[in-house]
C-alpha cells in the first residue's frame, strides 16, 4: 500500500479503541448547539466526529475520539460535558 | 499494607513529567504511587517528535542508553512550502555535547518511551497504577490531601498534576484556567511505517540517525506548521495549528491535513510508505504568557503540559525536556522537606533554567503567530527560488527589479515593516 | 468454599496485524489476559463477595505472563499461581491440560476450578473439560449462570437454542460463556492490593510430568491470515420484488438456495 489521501474513517480504523458503551465521555447540550451560530467543533475535531444532520441539529459519536481536547477548548457554549473515557477506556495509542 | 495508608506523593500522569518525578522521589526512598488512565503508560500521549537527551541526565546520568528512543537526529531541516513547490535549508551536525559526546536530541514514540520511562519508575520502587482515572482531588481546610478514582480515596502529602495540557486537575485546584484558542494548536499526525533502509537513503542519514523538520506553509492558510521526524522504521508527518484560525476560516483540520501530505514535496519522502496510525493532542503553544499565574498550592504542584511547559521558537519545538526537568524540579522540591514545596519548586524552575529560557522565548509566538508566516513569506521564497534557478531560453528580467515585483506582489512594504517591528519587538 | 480460577496469557487480536501476503505479524502485539477468562475471574470474585470463597488464580505461561499476575489478582484472587516455563510458546489444549491439572494437584484441588469457555486466541475449548478428565471430575460447560448452594455447584448451560440446568457436587470444573457476567474495571484500591498479593511460581520440573505428558499433540505449521472475498454485487434496478428475485437466482447459482 502507499500512501495516499485518506478518510477519517477509514485512518480512525487504524487506531485501537476500547469503547465504553455505557459511559460516554463527552455529551453534548443540543439545546446550547441549535443556538450555537459558530460550531467549531465541525472544522477543529481531528476525528471529524462533529457532523451537522439535515435537521440542523449537531451529531456527535464519541467512538473514534482521539481525546485531544480541542472541542472543549473551542466550546464558547460550554455545550460539552466533557471527561476523559474511564481508566482502560478510549484509544490506545501505540505508537504515539 | 492497610487501605488507609498514606503515599509521600501521588503523581497524576505517568507521562515524562509524571515518571521523572517518580523515579526521583522512589530512589530517594519515598513512597510514591503514579496514577496513569491509559492502559499502560503513554497509550494516551503523542509527541512529534524528539527529546533533548539534556533532560534525562538531570534524572540519572546516563539513563539515556537504554532508553526506549528511535533516531538520533543529525540533521536539522526548515522547509518552506507554496502550492507546488519547496525549499528546504538542511543543517548537518551529529550535535554531540562537548566533553562527553551525549547526542543532543533523538526521535521518540511516546507508547514506547512513555511505557520504558515508568518501567525504570517502577524498578526504582514507585508504584505503578495503570487504567485508573483520576476524578476529582480532595481537599482538607484548603489543602490539598489526595485524590479520589471512582469510589476510591488515596491519600498523600502532595500530589502532583502530571496530567497533560488539559491538566483537569489543575482547573480543578483552581489553578488553570480554560484555554482559550489562541493558546493552543491542534496537533495532528500520521505514523506512516517504511523500512528503515529507505528511510535511511531518503533522508541521508547513516544507521541509527534521524532528520527532525518543521515545515512552513500549506497549512491551507491557518498559523501554524507542519513537521517530519524520522523514526526507525517509520516517519512522523503532521501539523500544529490553531483552532481558533481553524474556526475563524471555516476548515477542516482533518481536511488540511490530508493535502498537507499530499504535497508533492511531502508525499515523495513517505511514498509507498503505509499509514500505521492516527493521532492527534493539543499543545500549549503560548509559552510562557499562557503558564498559570502559580503552578502549586497547599500539597499540590503542577508539572509538564499541565503547567503549560512548550516552547515553540519556530526552528525547534520543546515538550517534553521541559516537562522532565519540571518533574525533576519537583521530586527536589519534595525531597527538601520545606515547609513550602511550592516555592522551593519555583526555585528549582529557575535553577535548573526552565522558567528563564521560557521567559526568553515569552515573545516568540508573536512571531511564529504573524499570519503572513504560514502562506505569503513561504510563497515568496519559493517564487523567488523559481526566479533563480529558472532557464527557459527567454531574456530573463533584471535581477534587482525581479526581485522588487516578487516582494511586491505577496507583501507590501507596510507589511513587512510591521513583521519586522514585530519580530524585533518580541526578540 | 475453595475456588481455583485458570486463565491464559494472550496477544491482543486488536494488535494483529495481517500482511497483504497473509502473513500474520504479531510484532506490535501487546498481550491481555484472554477476554472469557476474565468473566470467569470475575465469576469468582463474585463468589468470593457473596459466598465468602477463597480465590486464587492459576496460570501457565512464559516468562512474559509474570506481567498478567498483577492485573489478575486485582481482579479478585487472593493469590496467584504461575507455571512459568517457555514451553507454553508451543503448546495446545492437552499439554496445557496436563500441566494445569498436575499444579492444582499440587497445591491441592479446590471445591470449583472455573475456566473461560476458550481461549481468546484459539479458542480449542479443550483445556477445561480436559483438566476435569485427568482430575476425575464432572466438567459443566457453556455456563451462563452458576449458584452455589451447601456442596454443590448449579449451572445454567447455554447450548444450542435451548438452557439446561446441570448441578454438579464439589469437586466440579465450570467453564463460562462471556454472557455470564460484565468484568470488573478493577479499581485504584484494588490494583494497589493486588501488587501486595502474593504470587508463587511453580517449576515445571516439580510437577512430576512425563515427556509424554509434555509433547504436543497438535504441531502448528504456519498461521495465516484469510481474506474474505466478495462478490460486490448491487441489486438496483427494478422493483423490490424483482430485486429479490434476482439475488435468489443468484444464489442458488451459487448452490447457495
Amino acid at each position: 500500500m502507499t500512501v495516499k489521501k485518506q478518510q477519517t474513517d477509514e485512518l480512525l480504523g487504524l487506531d485501537k479503541f476500547a469503547v465504553d458503551e455505557d459511559n460516554p465521555h463527552v455529551v453534548i447540550d443540543k439545546e446550547k448547539c441549535i443556538k450555537c451560530t459558530e460550531k467549531p467543533c465541525l472544522v477543529v475535531c481531528p476525528a471529524k466526529l462533529y457532523k451537522l444532520g439535515q435537521d440542523g441539529q449537531i451529531q456527535f459519536d464519541y467512538a473514534g475520539c482521539l481525546e485531544c481536547g480541542t472541542c472543549r477548548v473551542m466550546c464558547s457554549h460550554k455545550a460539552l460535558d466533557w471527561k476523559y473515557p474511564q481508566g482502560t477506556f478510549g484509544v490506545s495509542f501505540r505508537f504515539g | 499494607m492497610s487501605d488507609e495508608e498514606k503515599f509521600d506523593a501521588i503523581i497524576i500522569g505517568a507521562g515524562p513529567a509524571g515518571c521523572a518525578c517518580a523515579y526521583i522521589l522512589a530512589r530517594e526512598g519515598k513512597n510514591v504511587l503514579v496514577i496513569e488512565r491509559g492502559d499502560c503508560p503513554g497509550s494516551k500521549n503523542v509527541t512529534g517528535g524528539r527529546l533533548y537527551t539534556y533532560a534525562l541526565e538531570l534524572v540519572e546520568p546516563g539513563l539515556y542508553k537504554d532508553a526506549a528512543l528511535e533516531r538520533q537526529v543529525v540533521r536539522e531541516q526548515i522547509m518552506m512550502l507554496s502550492e507546488k513547490q519547496g525549499i528546504t535549508i538542511d543543517y548537518y551536525n551529529e550535535n554531540l555535547e562537548e566533553n562527553t559526546s551525549i547526542p543532543q536530541s533523538f526521535t521518540v514514540l511516546r507508547a514506547k518511551f512513555d511505557q520504558w520511562f515508568a518501567d525504570k519508575a517502577e524498578e526504582q520502587g514507585a508504584m505503578i497504577a495503570s487504567g485508573i482515572r483520576v476524578d476529582d482531588l480532595l481537599m482538607e481546610n484548603d489543602k490539598i490531601v489526595g485524590v479520589k478514582a471512582g469510589e476510591d480515596e488515596m491519600y498523600a502529602d502532595i500530589v502532583i498534576a502530571a496530567d497533560g495540557v488539559n491538566s483537569l486537575m489543575g482547573q480543578k485546584a483552581g489553578l488553570k484556567e480554560e484555554w482559550n484558542g489562541h493558546e493552543v494548536g491542534v496537533g495532528i499526525k500520521e505514523i506512516i511505517e517504511l523500512p528503515q533502509d529507505v528511510i535511511n537513503n531518503r533522508f541521508a542519514v547513516g544507521q541509527g540517525e534521524g532528520a527532525a523538520r518543521m515545515i512552513l506553509g500549506q497549512t491551507g492558510g491557518i498559523q501554524g506548521g507542519g513537521f517530519i521526524y524520522t523514526n526507525k522504521t517509520s516517519v512522523s508527518v503532521g501539523m500544529v495549528v490553531s483552532p481558533a484560525e481553524l474556526a475563524k476560516q471555516d476548515k477542516s483540520v482533518a481536511d488540511i491535513y490530508q493535502d498537507f501530505k499530499m504535497h508533492p514535496a511531502i508525499q515523495k519522502l513517505i511514498s509507498d510508505g503505509t499509514t500505521a496510525e492516527y493521532s492527534a493532542h493539543l499543545v500549549p503553544e503560548n509559552g510562557w504568557n499562557s503558564v498559570p499565574k502559580k503552578l502549586y498550592r497547599d500539597g499540590f504542584l503542577m508539572v509538564g503540559d499541565a503547567a503549560g511547559f512548550c516552547i515553540n521558537t519556530g526552528t525547534i519545538i520543546r515538550g517534553i525536556d521541559l516537562a522532565i526537568v519540571s518533574g525533576v524540579a519537583a521530586a527536589k522540591a519534595i525531597l527538601k522537606e520545606s515547609e513550602q514545596p511550592g516555592i522551593q519548586y519555583m526555585k528549582n524552575l529557575e535553577e535548573l533554567s526552565l522558567v528563564p529560557t521560557m521567559k526568553l522565548f515569552a515573545g516568540w509566538p508573536q512571531i511564529t503567530s504573524i499570519p503572513r508566516m504560514v502562506q505569503k513569506y513561504p510563497d515568496m521564497i519559493n517564487e523567488t527560488m523559481d526566479f533563480m534557478f529558472k532557464v527557459d531560453g527567454k531574456v530573463p528580467p533584471k535581477m534587482t527589479g525581479a526581485l522588487k515585483n516578487i516582494m511586491k506582489s505577496h507583501v507590501s512594504l507596510f507589511e513587512l515593516i510591521s513583521d519586522g517591528w514585530r519580530g524585533f519587538r518580541a526578540i | 468454599m475453595k475456588i481455583i480460577v485458570c486463565y491464559k496469557w494472550v496477544p491482543d487480536e486488536q494488535d494483529i496485524k495481517i500482511a497483504a501476503d497473509l502473513k500474520v505479524d504479531m510484532s506490535m502485539a501487546k498481550w491481555k489476559i484472554s477476554e472469557y477468562d476474565k468473566n470467569a475471574i470475575e465469576e469468582a470474585a463474585l463468589q468470593a463477595e457473596n459466598n465468602a470463597a477463597e480465590v486464587t488464580c492459576l496460570t501457565f505461561g512464559t516468562s512474559k505472563a509474570k506481567q498478567s499476575l498483577k492485573d489478575a489478582l486485582s481482579r479478585g484472587p487472593e493469590k496467584a499461581y504461575w507455571v512459568n516455563d517457555a514451553k507454553a510458546e508451543n503448546t495446545d489444549g492437552f499439554v496445557t491440560a496436563n500441566i494445569l491439572a498436575a499444579a492444582i494437584k499440587k497445591v491441592g484441588i479446590p471445591d470449583l476450578i472455573f475456566f473461560g469457555e476458550g481461549s481468546e486466541d484459539s479458542y480449542g475449548q479443550q483445556v477445561g473439560p480436559r483438566v476435569a478428565a485427568l482430575l476425575d471430575i464432572p466438567a459443566l460447560t457453556f455456563v451462563t449462570k452458576t449458584a452455589v448452594k451447601d456442596d454443590a455447584i448449579t449451572t445454567t448451560r447455554s447450548i444450542g437454542n435451548c438452557t439446561e440446568d446441570v448441578t454438579a457436587s464439589f469437586p466440579a470444573v465450570v467453564c463460562m460463556l462471556p454472557e455470564i457476567n460484565k468484568p470488573r474495571i478493577p479499581s485504584l484500591k484494588q490494583v494497589l492490593k493486588a501488587s501486595k498479593k502474593p504470587v508463587e511460581e511453580i517449576k515445571l520440573a516439580d510437577l512430576g510430568l512425563s515427556d509424554a505428558e509434555l509433547t504436543v499433540k497438535n504441531k502448528v505449521k504456519s498461521i495465516q491470515g484469510f481474506v474474505m472475498n466478495r462478490k460486490n454485487k448491487l441489486y438496483q434496478d427494478g422493483s423490490s420484488a424483482e430485486k429479490v428475485k434476482a439475488l435468489v437466482s443468484d444464489l442458488a447459482k451459487e448452490g447457495l438456495a
